[in-house]
């Protein structure tokens, strides 16, 4: 699968999802050292090779931020409807279910959208959420960061309706950081050994 | 009720990952799914691959006594608690386990779900109970899972997701959905008045 492919499949994903991604969704990739995004009010039902630009050679915020963590290579950018409501109230999402835990990281908080805060946050946890409204995820490809967005997204529901059941008991801190350490270390491994060779 | 033979047994899992991909009870490669085969042995999932590219012969042949696997593809990181359930109950013959949300919202609460719908209730019960939190793919958490639950159709798993068993997949299947609804109904019942 080549570059547009890889970057229309995922968009397409987000653009069908159950709930809205906001008006202005973004997808970073990075490929043989050059930096491609999808255009500002790109269609993400239908992306082609035009609505992806090589971002490369400018300050960009967010292909700086992916200069900063070698590891990563994609990013995702969204507003997804309960982060939404937990930036609104500047409620950082703590894992209170293991899926959170390993595959973003035990707390995932909110920043000004700019590349030193952004870095620093996504060098400790898969997703960051920005004062302006945005939830940035990312992995060591595409795949990873889609599948960071659509569980952040949910332990943020959770955490939020959780509240009619007395309120979501975090993870250990202990524990959080042990099951994100297994889980870069060896189950997320064959996962991206499998993406990696299919999607390149 | 055990499946006919090993090959039905593989395409089954397959039809089903994608049936639980589409109604949205699991996401990527998260949740798996096994049948019995046999006193003896049961077919798994792999561990990491994503349903919509599953194959039967992805599938793994695991033994429920020793928990040793034919093949190259590792079966799911949570074997054992399927074996686990399999061993105990003898009539068993599918297990689901899922992150799908609404059960989620109790793992996440350590709640019990308590069915308030008297149809769901005919089904499933009056509570599924919530098993006390173990690190996925240890025997803590199997231990916990088995004891929470019981001789029910399904328990809720603490800050993690939901399992649930039956004599067939379709039977399975059907208490997948039906645990998802009845968390879904109690919570946004509730969630309405927030």
């Amino acid at each position: 699968m080549d570059r547009v492919e890889t970057i229309a499949k995922y968009a397409a994903m987000m653009a069908n999802l159950e709930y809205s991604i906001g008006e202005e969704p973004k997808i970073f990739m990075v490929q043989e050292d050059h930096c491609y995004a999808t255009a500002t009010g790109a269609d993400f039902s239908n992306i082609t090779e035009s609505d992806i630009e090589d971002l490369t050679y400018y300050d960009v915020i967010e292909g700086e931020v992916l200069e900063e963590l070698p590891e990563m290579e994609a990013l995702v950018i969204a507003q997804p409807p309960y982060l939404g409501i937990c930036i609104a109230a500047n409620r950082e999402i703590p894992a209170v279910l293991d899926d959170m835990a390993q595959i973003i990281g035990q707390r995932v908080c909110i920043v000004a959208h700019e590349k030193k805060a952004i870095a620093h946050a996504l060098s400790k946890a898969a997703g960051v959420m920005t004062k302006d409204g945005y939830v940035i995820t990312c992995g060591r490809n595409l795949y990873e960061a889609y599948v960071a967005m659509t569980v952040l997204e949910k332990n943020a529901e959770v955490t939020l309706k959780a509240a009619v059941l007395g309120g979501a008991k975090e993870i250990s801190s202990f524990d959080a950081k042990l099951m994100r350490e297994v889980y870069k270390k060896k189950y997320s491994k064959a996962e991206k050994e499998h993406k990696d060779e299919c999607e390149g | 009720m055990n499946v006919k033979d090993e090959r039905e047994g593989r395409e089954l899992l397959v039809e089903y990952g994608k049936k639980l991909l589409e109604t949205g009870l699991v996401q990527g490669t998260w949740g798996n799914l096994s049948v019995r085969l046999d006193d003896q042995y049961m077919l798994a999932t792999p561990s990491g691959l994503d349903y919509e590219r599953l194959t039967p012969e992805d599938m793994v042949k695991v033994e429920i006594k020793t928990l040793k696997f034919e093949g190259d593809k590792k079966p799911t990181s949570e074997k054992a608690l399927h074996a686990g359930i399999y061993a105990s109950r003898p009539e068993i013959g599918a297990v689901i386990h899922t992150h799908s949300k609404y059960c989620c919202i109790f793992a996440a609460s350590r709640m019990p779900i308590q069915v308030e719908d008297p149809e769901l209730i005919g089904r499933l019960g009056e509570v599924l109970n919530i098993a006390e939190y173990g690190l996925p793919g240890t025997s803590k958490l199997t231990k916990n899972t088995i004891k929470a639950l019981g001789s029910t159709p399904g328990c809720v798993m603490a800050n993690h997701g939901m399992i649930c068993c039956g004599t067939d997949m379709e039977d399975t299947f059907g208490i997948c959905n039906d645990m998802e609804r009845a968390a879904q109904e109690y919570v946004d019942s509730r969630w309405e008045r927030y």
